[in-house]
């Protein structure tokens, strides 16, 4: 029995209702530990056309973090149940959880979640803002360098990408809108909460084209230089698409005894 | 000879028992009627007081008196003679009425009252009518106890002694000793009418009380009067429960919290002001909205509060209860009263209440600017109230208009984590533009004819008729930069600064008659009411979102609708007497609602649809009827204890805009049970002590996020209010009440689409309603010091201070618990008076009202969607001077 | 006279406290719990609307509303498997009430003044929220072929279990298509007359036919309109309430979650998926591409909101298709399609 319980019924006539504690507001305000992490990668992995890659570097500016009541995000989650406002860098081949901070909201179930990748559209602007996360990627939301083999060919890589939301959709929405699923369920009302982050870099790049990316080129078999996806060719929207509609990251709850 | 006679007179409510013993030269004219024959007694007493004496003695004939309005006991009792220097025209009317012998204010006013409906035969001096001037005695008798009082008896002979309880010293028989001659007025050529002394005796009524609920209050000028007013209408703040504030500034409604329920601007408290009903059904800005901007509170008479819902006259809006402003001026003459003091704050007050009329009959105009307590808080404002009352055979009519306009800067919400940060100051505004163009615009008209009707058997009737015209304009930016345009592709981020236009036309009307007693045996006395109130409401109103920054431009259509409103209430109440110590009332009431409702901007989709394949608009219409039962009963075993229980279901029309074609409307019921007693200690000291249970069917909570009330399921109150109001000695009067409730969700709302689980859950307090409000108001008025020739020094000092409890907000948030103290003092010398009023004498810095929502105030970084504290900060220390002058 | 006064009064005052006790209890522990929804009862006739996009097409133009890339789209038919309509009463979501057939429907011939297809009756007077579904035509649905839709096309749907069986066109006089070099298997003899932005060459493709059958079952929830939930049940009538199919989210280039105001209407996707420039597009070659491999899913498109994944051009195409359902015309439902991510 909890000190609002004593505070229900006939005794509501005798307790001295100025008393916060009998108060019931219905909801609680929490403090949720957040963390990021990556994938730890101990092998290289497959791709499309069976091409193998291998992560030199990956960091992807996240943040900021909310989360919603509903089944979906964005236009309908005006009202955000919990959020963290701040950005950091993810290592995404890193498994180990990263503290970033701190989710604060109010006591009840989440659903859904939105975010953006230390780029953030704004209803009073039309150019997004960068948040520290993505300044310290140099502007950019995602920074890739790797290798990709296939037989007897290999080419470095790199991408450095922008991931914003753009005017023709809406304007001042999170880049990042994720329905319901089921790792993100969660009552915040539960104390010890703790939230792990989890990305996988691997369906980054599932859809890369590296064939065509590489008769583009003119270093075959091996090119010395990393090859930068340039802004609008396949590589680039295929990391762009995955990562706004690809695999999502795991949302990693935890309730410790507290 | 004494005959005692009984009837239930005043026709307004609350009704009153009262009864006459008239004495001395008595003749009955009827069964059941008290009548007066001064001729008889002029005759009798020939005038002895003639200013010179005439060579041939005139035949001179005393006015006679053709209809006698009996007096009515006050409510809080009293005993003692006052005698009325009555100046009668010669067109038989009476001008002037002074006191002679006082017993307060009190009885004073209720005798006044009394006399000024009286008509007579005008004086004669040789057959010729002439002005004369006669003293009227009444004496006030306490009640008598009920368990011996007999029942008194209308049908007694002439001869039969009267049927009097022994305990009433002033029916024993003993009459009054002719008072001293009063001399004519100069001007009047007759010199004397004779001394009548002819004695109104006006005896407490034994058992009847006409208040249905220990929570009914009767607030009297002394105590609403006591603590400062800034405006007008913060002489509601000695309603016990009942908190205001005004956050929007000084041209927008007042924020009500009456007994658990966050009023808004009024959704939940019927207002009625000199016979006016105040709330505007389906304005933009709120349901039920009630701007009383306009109250002059030096105009201000009487408060009779009803809180919770058990008369059948109750209507609309009567949900937390219902509050009836009754106008009158007491001091009679030219009023002039100048104020000036912090922040330019300057108002101008006068009065003209003619010495000749009653002190319902006056004209009053208000005018007052400010620069206000922080940035854009300026404002000014100016009210005209105009009543005139007079006699018309058995029919008092009333004549009134008020007239109000005002205009005020807004300084709007800020977030509490702004302020803590240092980004914006507690009493500043937010530096944008789309904050710096807050305003708001007021006018209202209203305009009507009020007629009453008390017969000497107790019947009695009201009539109303009125015209009401109303215009409201508001520009207000509680989010920030959150809005997007639906009208315009891609644009978004200009500021939320919605523009509201709202503007009614009303025409009203109203009637109720009380039937005659019917007594079909001894211990039974039985009246019947029938009533008929019914208004009509056109409303025009639109919302927009402005652009601020350039000129106030329009970026987004949001609202543009014309509405149509019709209400037909009618009720019956049964009002029995079962014996001397209970009463019972059993009333029920009907209310037929209908609209029509032109949504122009309904299926607006122009980004979405192609243009050609539809017209923009939707247009409904629906038909309701709410009724429920009202009941009470009193029971009063002992002298100075009433007990009350009632229970009554009343309702709470719609947004007219948000109804659907066909819909059977969805009124909010409203069940409300309130038991109690009051006390009478002694006749200086009221208690009441109720305890309140309200259940709503679907209530509503103001969500700052979207700028208007939204659904949170059926929720209920269960609290107490103890209030007391005692006059210990002359010039004081003190008042406090507590009022504690537990509001509660009963049942949580639907879930939404962006709410699959409600932040308001079953069992929770309800957001914003403070559990605990406080109140209490001192007035002293003392005689200080004799001047020799000058008068007499009087001294006035006046406190009232508010206190209320944590609250809730949504989200889990608390909003503080606030103590606000005004006092005031002045010093008077004839018909000079100067005072100060000092605001909030402690500089608490208060949130006049505090919000949980989301927000987004800086238009270059990311906000929060969190819901965060707002408030709209209090007033600090305001210090007011102030001259009066009578002429 | 005086003691059987007193007497009387005595019994008058003594009934009247317990009446009082008894009107006292009963009014603080027995206020009912009456709502609008007693004794008072009305109807519900659902209808199903097509938006004009689906009877009339989508116009090429400037318009917010229209095709900005310069196609047009008409749709032949436009069967969609619809039902299982239920509602909840707004007070009270435990108290359900439904119609659950389900119907197969060519949206393409329902009329302008909408098509009757199911009535719930003695409803309580009140409001409650409304839902319905897009199903599948197959057995486990039992979906009922409404007259509008041929019997052949109805087994097609059934054996398939499909949701959707759209028939229809996107055309533009000056139409190219720019398929994929790496997949595009044009016709011997076609002849470039350009590059797209990733280079890849563009034939003249004025049309391109597309016959979709797809799976999509969706429900749609909470349905709302001018922010009013659901629908009002009238006392002693019946009210109507149309559940409304868009037919052009399939050319969105984003998932808007409340007001479509701001996306665009994009259909060159259609034109550069044909792989094969045979003026038919087909599940198969969607499915063969993923999003990256058109230039044209470019930085206009947001595809950060979807329901499920997205990894192929068809993944994109049922993704949009799940989010058609509509009330009364604009009024946003929930598409919930968590119940569906299996499929």
């Amino acid at each position: 029995m909890n000190v609002r319980s004593l505070c229900r019924g006939p005794v509501t006539l005798l307790v001295p209702a100025w008393i916060s504690a009998c108060l019931d507001t219905g909801l609680d305000q929490v403090q949720v530990p957040l963390n990021l992490a990556g994938t730890a990668l101990d092998a290289p992995f497959s791709v499309r056309d069976d091409w193998q890659v291998e992560l030199e570097q990956a960091q992807l500016a996240f943040g900021p973090l909310r989360l919603c009541a509903g089944q979906r995000a964005s236009g309908l989650c005006d009202t955000a149940r919990a959020e963290w406002l701040d950005s950091a860098v993810v290592d995404l081949v890193s498994g180990t959880p990263m503290p970033v901070g701190e989710l604060s909201g109010s006591s009840g179930v989440v659903r859904s979640s939105m975010y953006d990748l230390g780029i953030v559209s704004l209803l009073t602007r039309s150019e997004p803002v960068l948040l520290t996360a993505a300044e310290a990627l140099g502007g950019q939301s995602l920074r890739l360098v790797g290798r990709a083999s296939q037989s007897d060919v290999s080419l470095l890589f790199s991408v450095a990408m922008r991931i914003e939301q753009g005017e023709d959709v809406e304007r001042g929405a999170p880049v990042i809108r994720l329905a319901s699923t089921p790792d993100q369920v969660h009552d915040l009302g539960q104390p010890g909460s703790s939230l792990t982050v989890r990305f996988d870099p691997r369906p980054l790049l599932s859809n890369v084209d590296f064939t065509g990316l590489m008769q583009s080129t003119a270093c075959q078999p091996t090119c010395p230089a990393p090859i930068e996806f340039v802004e609008g060719s396949q590589p680039y929207r295929a990391v762009r698409n995955d990562i706004q509609a690809g695999p999502r990251p795991v949302f990693e709850w935890r309730v410790d005894d507290p | 000879m004494l005959l005692m006679t009984r009837t239930t007179g005043w026709v307004g409510p609350p009704r009153r028992r009262w009864q006459i013993q008239c004495t001395r030269g008595l003749w009955i004219l009827g069964a059941g009627a008290c009548g007066w024959q001064w001729s008889a007694v002029a005759q009798a007493q020939p005038a002895n007081n003639t200013r010179e004496a005439p060579s041939r003695a005139p035949e001179v004939r005393a006015p006679e008196v053709l209809r006698q309005v009996p007096a009515i006991y006050p409510e809080a009792g009293g005993a003692g003679r006052v005698v009325l220097a009555v100046t009668v025209e010669a067109n038989g009317s009476v001008s002037t009425v002074e006191t002679l012998v006082s017993q307060g204010e009190l009885l004073d006013k209720a005798a006044t009252d009394a006399v000024r409906q009286w008509q007579f035969a005008p004086a004669t001096r040789d057959g010729v009518a002439v002005a004369a001037k006669i003293e009227v005695p009444f004496d006030f008798v306490e009640p008598a106890p009920p368990l011996q009082a007999e029942k008194p008896s209308v049908s007694v002979a002439p001869e039969a002694p009267a049927a009097t309880p022994p305990s009433i010293p002033a029916a024993s028989g003993d009459p009054a000793s002719a008072p001293a001659s009063i001399p004519l007025p100069s001007a009047a050529e007759i010199v004397g009418a004779g001394a009548l002394s002819n004695e109104v005796i006006v005896q407490g009524g034994v058992t009847r009380s006409e208040k249905r609920s220990a929570s009914d209050f009767t607030l009297r000028r002394d105590l609403i009067h006591a603590a400062p007013h800034h405006e007008g209408v913060e002489v509601l703040r000695a309603a016990p429960g009942l908190y205001i504030a005004r956050p929007e500034g000084a041209a927008v409604a007042h924020r009500y919290m009456l007994r658990g329920f966050d009023s808004e601007h009024g959704q939940d408290i019927e207002f009625r002001v000199a016979g006016f009903p105040i709330n505007i059904p389906s304005h933009l800005h709120g349901q039920g909205y009630a701007d009383l901007g306009f109250l002059i509170a030096e105009t201000v008479d009487e408060l009779r509060i009803t809180e919770g819902v058990h008369d059948p006259r109750q209507g609309d809006f009567a949900v937390a209860g219902s509050i009836d402003v009754r106008l009158g001026v007491a001091d009679r003459g030219i009023t002039s009263r100048t104020s000036y003091g912090s922040f330019d704050t300057f108002r101008q007050l006068a009065v003209w209440a003619p010495k000749e009329s009653a002190r319902d009959s006056f004209a009053a105009v208000a005018y007052q600017s400010t620069d206000g307590f922080g940035q854009n808080r300026r404002g000014a404002g100016v009210s005209a109230i105009l009543q005139h009352a007079l006699q018309a055979g058995d029919w008092r009519l009333r004549v009134a208009g008020i007239f109000y306009g005002a205009r005020a800067e807004m300084a709007g919400i800020l977030r509490q984590d702004d302020v803590q940060a240092g980004r914006v100051g507690y009493y500043d505004v937010y530096p944008l533009a789309t904050a710096r163009a807050q305003n708001a615009l007021a006018a209202r008209v209203l305009v009507g004819a009020f007629g009453d009707y008390r017969g000497m058997a107790s019947e009695n009737a009201e009539f109303g008729l009125w015209l009401g015209y109303d215009r409201f304009r508001l520009q207000e930016n509680f989010t920030g930069f959150l809005q997007r345009s639906r009208t315009l592709a891609n644009v978004a981020g200009r500021g939320d600064l919605i523009e509201q236009r709202n503007r009614t036309f009303s025409l009203g009307a109203s009637a109720r008659y009380y039937s005659p007693a019917y007594e079909p045996f001894d211990l039974f006395e039985g009246h019947l009411e029938l009533g008929l109130s019914a208004r009509l409401d056109e409303v025009e109103q639109a919302q927009n979102l402005l652009d601020a920054a350039v000129r106030s431009q329009t970026w987004d259509e949001q609202v543009d609708a014309a509405l149509l409103g019709l209400d037909v209430g009618f009720w019956g109440d049964l009002d029995l007497h079962l014996t001397e110590a209970v009463q019972l009332r059993l009333g029920l009431r009907g209310d037929a609602l209908a609209y029509e409702i032109d949504d122009r901007l309904g299926n607006f989709a122009t980004l979405i649809r192609p243009q050609d394949t539809y017209i923009v608009g939707f247009r409904r219409s629906v038909f309701g009827l709410a009724w429920g039962p009202r009941a009470s009963i009193d029971v009063r075993p002992w002298e100075p204890v009433t007990l009350h229980a009632s229970y009554g279901e009343g309702y709470r029309s719609p947004q007219a805009r948000t109804l659907e074609d066909g819909e059977r409307t969805p009124y909010t019921k409203v069940r409300s049970s309130d038991v109690g007693v009051r006390l009478h200690p002694t006749k200086a000291i009221e208690v009441s002590l109720s305890g309140y249970h309200t259940q709503l069917s679907d209530d509503v909570a103001f969500d700052a996020g979207e700028g208007r009330l939204e659904r949170v399921g059926a929720t209920r109150r269960l609290g107490g209010v103890l209030h007391g109001q005692s006059r210990p000695w002359p010039g004081v009067v003190a008042a406090a009440s507590v009022t504690y409730v537990d509001a509660e969700l009963i049942e949580p709302p639907p879930a939404t689409n962006e709410e699959p689980d409600p932040p308001f859950r079953r069992g929770q307090n309800l957001p914003y309603v403070p559990p605990v409000v406080v109140r209490a108001d001192l007035g002293v008025t003392r005689p200080l010091w004799a001047l020799d020739g000058a008068g007499t020094l009087t001294g006035r000092v006046g406190v009232g201070a508010s206190a209320l409890s944590s609250r809730p907000l949504p989200f889990g948030d608390l909003a503080d618990p606030l103590v606000v103290l005004d006092v005031s003092g002045g010093l008077r010398l004839g018909s000079i008076e100067l005072g100060l009023d000092v605001f909030n004498l402690l500089d608490t810095r208060y949130a006049s009202l505090e919000y949980s929502f989301v927000s987004a105030w800086d238009p270059d970084s990311p906000g929060s969607r969190l819901p965060a504290r707002h408030f709209n900060a209090g007033s600090p220390r305001t210090l007011l001077a102030t001259l009066e002058i009578e002429l | 006279m005086s003691k059987s006064l007193h007497m009387l009064r005595g019994y008058s005052v003594g009934g009247t406290g317990i009446c009082l006790a008894m009107l006292t209890a009963n009014l603080l522990v027995g206020c009912g719990d009456e709502t609008s929804t007693s004794g008072a009862q009305g109807n519900l006739s659902v209808l199903l609307e097509a938006e004009e996009t689906i009877s009339n097409g989508i116009e090429a133009g400037p318009g917010p509303e229209d095709i900005r890339d310069g196609w047009s789209a008409a749709f032949a038919k436009y069967v969609v498997v619809i039902g299982n309509v239920n509602l909840q009463l707004a007070t009270d979501g435990s108290v359900q009430r439904q119609a659950n057939e389900l119907y197969a429907v060519d949206l393409t011939e329902v009329p302008e003044s909408a098509l009757p297809l199911w009535q719930i009756n003695d409803l309580a007077a009140a409001r409650w929220m409304f839902n319905y579904e897009l199903g599948g035509a197959g057995a486990a649905d039992g979906a009922e072929r409404h007259a509008s839709v041929s019997e052949a096309d109805f087994a097609e749907m059934s054996t398939n279990d499909w949701t959707y069986l759209i028939d229809g066109e996107v055309t533009k006089v000056d139409g190219q298509a720019c398929p994929p070099a790496f997949s595009a298997t044009p016709p011997l003899g076609s002849t470039s007359v350009g590059i797209d932005a990733d280079g890849n060459p563009c034939y003249p493709h004025p049309r391109v036919g597309f016959r979709f059958g797809a799976s999509a079952e969706v429900a749609f929830t909470q349905c709302e309109s001018d922010g009013l939930q659901g629908v009002a049940i009238p006392d002693g009538s019946t009210a109507t309430v149309a559940a409304t199919l868009h037919g052009d989210h399939m050319f969105f280039n984003g998932f808007p979650e409340e007001d479509e105001g701001g996306v665009l209407r994009l259909a060159q996707w259609m034109a550069d998926s044909d792989l094969n420039l045979d003026g038919e597009l087909t599940r198969a070659e969607l499915e063969s591409l993923a999003t990256a491999d058109l230039a044209v899913i470019d930085d206009r498109y947001q595809l950060g909101g979807p329901e499920n994944t997205i990894s192929t051009m068809w993944d994109l195409l049922i993704e949009q298709l799940k989010t058609q359902g509509h009330l009364n015309g604009e009024g946003e439902c929930l598409a919930d399609g968590a119940a569906h991510e299996d499929e």
